[in-house]
C-alpha cells in the first residue's frame, strides 16, 4: 500500500509531535521523522507543513545563529499547537481502533 | 553526521554549494507567483535544508557503488525536479497550485491576461440583460454566418493598403489623402485586392496558418481593416461624388484626371478632355488653333508642323473634328476646317486653322458638310506682328517673308506632288522622313 497517501492525513500530528518532542529545523524535523520510521516522507512536505502549522498558530519560530554556516529557523510548539496536537491524537487512536476493526487482526503475511 | 565528508575538499564543496543554490533558486521560480513573502516563508533557508539532505544521502550513494561527485551534483536524483519539489511545498503548506502546467506566463503577459479577462467579465455583466435575450441569439447566429463575409472585406481593405503602400509616389500609413477607394482602379490592383480577400479567407477558415498563429493573425487582421474602413469609405465616397465612376472614360481615366489635378498646381481649364488627351495642349489648357511668325514676327500662313518624330502636329484630333469650337475675339462657336492637299486628302496639320461659323454648316446623312456657298473663315490672329524679332545664325538681317509664300523651301516642293522637302528654310538638312504632300490654300478648296 502506498503509504504517502496515509501520511498526509496523519503529516500535521506527526510534525507536531516531533517539534513537541523537541524544537527542531526544517531538516532536522525531516530526518527525525525518518529516523522514527516514516522513510517516506517528502522534504518539501514537511516544510510546507512547518510552514503551514506556523501560518495557523500551532508554531512559534525562532532564528539561532550558527557559527559555521547560515543561520536556523528553528520551530517550536505553542499552546495552541499542542491544543491542536491532543486532539489530532484522540482522533487518530478512535480512526486506527476502527479501522483495525474494520480490517480485522488477521496477518497477511503470515 | 557526515558533512565533513563532503567538505574535506574544497572543490566538491563549492560545486555543491553552486548547485543547491541553483536547485533553490528554481524552486523559488515555480512559486514566484506566491509573492516573494510567502516564498521566503516557503524556502528560507533551503539552501541549508538541502545540503544537510545531501550529506545525509552522499554515504548512501557511495555505498550504493556510485561516484560520489556525479551523485551529488544531480540534485533532482534526490529532490526530484524543482517543480515538482516546488508543488509539493505548495500543497503541504496548503497553498492553490500553479496556474496549468505548460502554460507560465511572464509577468507583463500574466497583468494583460487578468486585465483581459477582467474587462470581458465587466462587459459580460452589462450586457446581460440583452445578451440572455432571444433576439440576441438571432444576432449573434447571423453574424456567425457572416463572418466568411468579413473575412473577404478585410482582406480588400488590407490589400487597399498594400497598394496605397507600394503602388503610389508617397508612403504614408493614414490614406485619407490617397486615393484608396473600394473598387479597384486597374487590373494589378484587382489582383491585389483578390489575392489578400482570398488570403484572409482561408487565414478565416483556420488555413495557411500554425494553429498559434491563427488567433493573434486574425485579430490583427481584422483590426487594421477597420482602421482602414472610413479612410477607405471616405474616399470612395469622392470618388462617386466626383462622377469618377460612371463617366465615359471609366473609372481610370477619371481617377488619372483627378492625379493629374491634384499634382497640377495650375488648374487645368479644358474643353473637354485633359492633359494626356490627343490635341495640343499649354500650361493645361487645350490649344484650338496655331498661329506661326517668321523670325521678323511677321505672321506666316499655312505652315506644316510636324513633331520630332515626324508626326503631323494637330490641335483638332479626329474625335473633335465635328466639335464646336469657341474662339477668342470672335463670335460663336466655330468648326475648324482641315487644308486640302493636292492629293486632295484633308491636312489638319497646316496652321492657322481655318473655321466655319456654326450656321456655315449642315448635317447631312454623310455627317457635317459646309453649307453650299461657305468658305472656311481665317481666324483672328493673336497680333498683327509677334512681339519679338528673332536674331538669326548668320548675323544678317532677317529677309521679311512676304505672308503669301510663308517659309517656302528653297526647293519648288509645292510642284513636285509628295515628294519631301529637302531642307526646311533654316538650313537644316537631315529630315526624318520623306515630307508629306503639298497643300493647297485650304481657302482655295471647294
Amino acid at each position: 500500500m502506498d503509504t504517502t497517501q496515509l501520511l498526509k492525513g496523519v503529516l500535521d500530528a506527526a510534525v507536531l509531535a516531533v517539534v513537541e518532542a523537541e524544537d527542531g529545523y526544517g531538516y532536522d524535523v525531516v530526518r527525525r521523522l525518518r529516523s522514527q520510521g516514516l522513510d517516506d516522507v517528502g522534504d518539501a512536505s514537511v516544510y510546507g507543513t512547518l510552514r503551514r502549522l506556523y501560518a495557523d498558530g500551532a508554531l512559534t519560530s525562532y532564528v539561532v545563529p550558527s557559527a559555521s554556516g547560515p543561520h536556523r529557523k528553528y520551530y517550536g510548539i505553542t499552546a495552541h499547537g499542542r491544543q491542536v496536537l491532543a486532539i489530532q491524537r484522540k482522533e487518530w487512536q478512535e480512526f486506527a481502533v476502527t479501522v483495525g476493526g474494520v480490517l480485522g487482526t488477521r496477518n497477511e503475511a503470515a | 553526521m557526515t558533512t565533513d565528508d563532503t567538505t574535506t575538499t574544497a572543490a566538491p564543496g563549492a560545486m555543491l554549494a553552486a548547485h543547491v543554490r541553483g536547485y533553490a533558486q528554481a524552486v523559488r521560480l515555480h512559486l514566484a507567483d506566491l509573492g516573494p513573502e510567502v516564498t521566503e516563508d516557503l524556502t528560507g533557508g533551503l539552501e541549508s535544508d538541502l545540503t544537510e539532505a545531501l550529506a545525509d544521502a552522499a554515504p548512501v550513494a557511495t555505498r550504493a557503488g556510485e561516484p560520489q561527485d556525479d551523485v551529488v551534483l544531480d540534485l533532482t536524483a534526490y529532490f526530484g525536479t524543482a517543480e515538482g519539489y516546488a508543488t509539493e511545498l505548495r500543497s503541504a503548506a496548503g497553498l492553490p497550485p500553479a496556474g496549468p502546467p505548460g502554460r507560465r506566463r511572464s509577468g507583463l503577459r500574466d497583468e494583460a491576461a487578468a486585465w483581459w479577462s477582467g474587462q470581458r467579465e465587466q462587459w459580460t455583466g452589462l450586457l446581460e440583460p440583452v445578451a440572455s435575450t432571444r433576439q440576441w441569439g438571432t444576432v449573434r447566429d447571423v453574424a456567425r454566418d457572416l463572418r466568411p463575409v468579413w473575412w473577404l472585406a478585410r482582406g480588400w481593405l488590407v490589400g487597399m493598403l498594400v497598394i496605397a503602400w507600394f503602388g503610389q509616389d508617397y508612403v504614408g500609413l493614414l490614406p485619407t489623402s490617397g486615393p484608396v477607394g473600394l473598387v479597384p482602379t486597374d487590373q494589378t490592383q484587382l489582383v491585389v485586392l483578390a489575392v489578400g480577400a482570398f488570403v484572409s479567407f482561408q487565414w478565416g477558415r483556420g488555413r495557411w496558418l500554425p494553429t498559434g498563429w491563427r488567433l493573434p493573425v486574425a485579430v490583427a487582421t481584422s483590426a487594421l481593416a477597420i482602421l482602414l474602413l472610413p479612410a477607405a469609405l471616405g474616399e470612395t465616397k469622392t470618388q462617386i461624388l466626383y462622377g469618377a465612376l460612371d463617366n465615359d472614360g471609366g473609372f481610370a481615366a477619371g481617377y488619372q484626371a483627378g492625379q493629374d489635378d491634384a499634382r497640377s498646381t495650375a488648374q487645368a481649364v479644358s474643353y473637354g478632355g485633359a492633359p494626356g488627351d490627343d490635341g495640343v495642349w499649354v500650361d493645361g489648357m487645350q490649344v484650338s488653333n496655331l498661329f506661326a511668325f517668321d523670325a521678323n514676327g511677321d505672321p506666316i500662313k499655312d505652315v506644316q508642323l510636324y513633331d520630332d518624330r515626324g508626326r503631323p502636329v494637330r490641335t483638332v484630333t479626329e474625335s473633335r473634328a465635328t466639335d464646336v469650337w469657341e474662339v477668342p475675339q470672335t463670335e460663336g462657336p466655330w468648326y475648324f476646317r482641315p487644308a486640302t492637299a493636292t492629293d486632295g486628302r484633308e491636312r489638319w496639320n497646316v496652321y492657322p486653322l481655318r473655321a466655319l461659323p456654326e450656321t456655315g454648316v449642315e448635317w447631312g446623312a454623310d455627317g457635317m458638310a459646309p453649307v453650299v456657298g461657305v468658305q472656311p473663315q481665317t481666324m483672328p490672329w493673336p497680333f498683327l506682328k509677334a512681339p519679338v524679332s528673332i536674331e538669326p545664325d548668320d548675323g544678317t538681317a532677317p529677309e521679311p517673308t512676304p505672308s503669301q509664300e510663308p517659309s517656302q523651301p528653297s526647293d519648288d516642293d509645292a510642284s513636285r506632288d509628295g515628294e519631301p522637302s529637302e531642307a526646311p528654310a533654316s538650313g537644316t538638312t537631315d529630315l526624318p522622313r520623306p515630307g508629306p504632300t503639298a497643300v493647297i490654300d485650304a481657302s482655295r478648296q471647294p
